[in-house]
């Protein structure tokens, strides 16, 4: 499989703390990553610096070989980079279908009326159709969720960067979101998935990382990894699920 | 009838003083950059006007065809070679640049044309005018400022809500970090807006030359006339923005109707009465905060 994604000997430093020391890994073509660690381990951190939010203190981020450490994220978008946040954050004065249709218009150029098919089918898959003309910043938390996946998927990307977006989610909306997430994986779009919802991600995921203090504590094939002696000490009694 | 007369010329001034507050009005809600050198970029297209005039010469409403694509450049330019570099989470740097803007163009226009007055000359359409009983004439020429301005504006709010361009203005209005995250480029887009808000100060320059004199000194209190409408229409809704206009003109000459020196202090007057009853002015929508 060829290599998508490969982030070198990359540090981020904000003063003295070192959000993310030196970490290195690759992403193949297809593969699904999910990253686990304690909160402010740097895994939102690792997020920001490959969707090109902040730069690198060192180190290098390559997309398909080429090196993209110092791109603005809108070309990182146009690239492939699709990424949802942690805390939803849709434009709230748009309306739902325009929220999608932006994504998918300045991600590819195209212009808005080759996009209306692409954006309903999205909607729809999200389970936003009846809600398209919203103002997004009337919607419920899952339903904003909902909208930052959507979006996400809107910008068709290569690469998917998902932010904790099973957080707070009932178990049948869990079934749900693993099959639209299954279902992606089919079109062959790669993920990186940060969660703490850990059945979740092994329900998805081929390989997991878990980070703490900015640094490697386990990687490998899910289940290893979380029956790891090192990975127990960290999440037992901080994970129930 | 005479007060007929009087609201209806004031209301027609109007379509001018909305003109003059949409760049404002655009720049400050796509960007938050309050530009203070909004009223000298009206006197210096009315100035370009007089060189185009000058140069090739054709009559004023031709030289917007020179005039406008020229600043919409001079827009896209200025944000991306100058404004650009002052945003961010602090709003102080871009006030004081484009304070400093005004005085240097102030400057320029005083060294290059002198203080005398000038004014664009439009022969026949500046003195036409429709009688309607012995009592009651409607100039040509306000008539058709206010038709621009409506169209002007329309043609802004249909590109802020049904284009691409217009949704990438919003939508970076809205969250300008997110928005890049869906492959804005903020740096063109913010470009784009200020390039507009030009181009729409250079309609309203140049009208507003044909309509009145002017030196190189008078662009400060066009902001302030910008300004006022703004807040009295209410911040991101440009339609109120015409209502604000239509309002300042009206108190305008309803002030001047009573004493000629009072057409000033009624509009403010006015002003000053909506920021005491409504602070976010008579139609506040957004697309803004």
């Amino acid at each position: 499989m060829a290599t998508l994604l490969s982030v070198e000997r990359v540090s981020k430093s904000f003063g003295a703390v070192r959000a993310v020391d030196n970490l290195s890994f690759e992403l193949d073509q297809g593969e699904a990553l999910g990253i686990l660690g304690p909160n402010g381990a740097g895994k939102s951190t690792l997020f920001n610096l490959i969707s090109g939010d902040i730069r690198p203190s060192a180190g290098l981020i390559r997309l398909r070989q080429r090196e993209i450490t110092h791109l603005p994220s809108y070309e990182r978008c146009r690239l492939g980079i699709g990424r949802s946040y942690q805390i939803p954050q849709p434009f709230g004065r748009m309306t739902v279908f325009e929220n999608v249709l932006a994504a998918a218009s300045f991600s590819s150029g195209r212009g808005e009326s080759a996009c209306y098919d692409l954006c309903i089918e999205i909607l729809g898959r999200a389970g936003l159709l009846d809600k398209c003309n919203r103002a997004a910043d009337t919607l419920t938390l899952l339903e904003r969720k909902r909208l930052e996946l959507a979006r996400a998927l809107a910008t068709q990307p290569t690469l998917l960067l998902l932010d904790e977006i099973a957080g707070g989610l009932t178990e049948g909306e869990c079934h749900e979101l693993i099959e639209v997430i299954n279902a992606l994986r089919g079109t062959g779009v790669s993920i990186v998935w940060i969660e703490h919802v850990v059945h979740v991600l092994l329900a998805v995921v081929d390989r997991l990382l878990v980070i703490n203090f900015g640094k490697f504590l386990a990687e490998g094939e899910p289940h290893a990894v979380m029956a790891n002696a090192a990975v127990q000490e960290v999440y037992m009694g901080i994970e129930a699920e | 009838m005479y007060w007929i007369n009087t609201i209806i010329q004031g209301a027609l001034v109007g379509g001018l003083y909305a003109l003059f507050a949409t760049g404002l009005s655009l720049m400050f809600g796509v960007m938050r950059i309050i530009n203070l050198a909004h009223g000298d970029f009206i006197v210096l297209s009315a100035y370009l006007a007089v060189v185009v005039i000058n140069c090739i010469g054709v009559n004023p409403l031709v030289a917007l065809a020179v005039v406008v694509p020229l600043m919409f450049g001079v827009g896209y330019l200025l944000q991306r070679g100058l404004l650009n570099f002052t945003m961010g989470s602090d709003i102080l740097p871009p006030l004081l640049v484009t304070f400093g803007l005004s005085v240097v163009i102030q400057n320029v226009l005083l060294e290059l044309f002198s203080a005398d007055s000038r004014r664009l000359q439009l022969p026949w359409l500046e003195t036409a005018s429709v009688r309607i009983g012995d009592q009651l004439a409607i100039g040509l020429m306000p008539t058709s400022v206010f038709v621009v301005a409506v169209i002007v504006i329309g043609g802004i709010e249909f590109m802020l809500y049904r284009t691409d361009l217009g949704r990438a203005f919003r939508a970076t209005s809205d969250d300008p970090d997110t928005a890049r995250l869906y492959g804005v480029n903020n740096r063109n887009i913010y470009a784009l807006a200020t390039a507009i808000a030009l181009a729409v100060v250079s309609i309203a320059g140049v009208l507003f030359g044909i309509r009145t004199i002017f030196d190189p000194t008078i662009g400060p209190a066009r902001l302030l006339y910008a300004f006022e409408v703004v807040i009295i229409g209410g911040l991101g809704s440009l339609w109120g923005t015409l209502a604000g206009g239509i309002i300042l003109g009206v108190a305008q000459a309803i002030g001047a109707a009573f004493d000629p020196s009072w057409d000033t202090l009624a509009g403010h007057v006015v002003f000053l009465v909506v920021l005491l009853f409504r602070p976010r002015g008579l139609f506040p929508k957004t697309f803004d905060p």
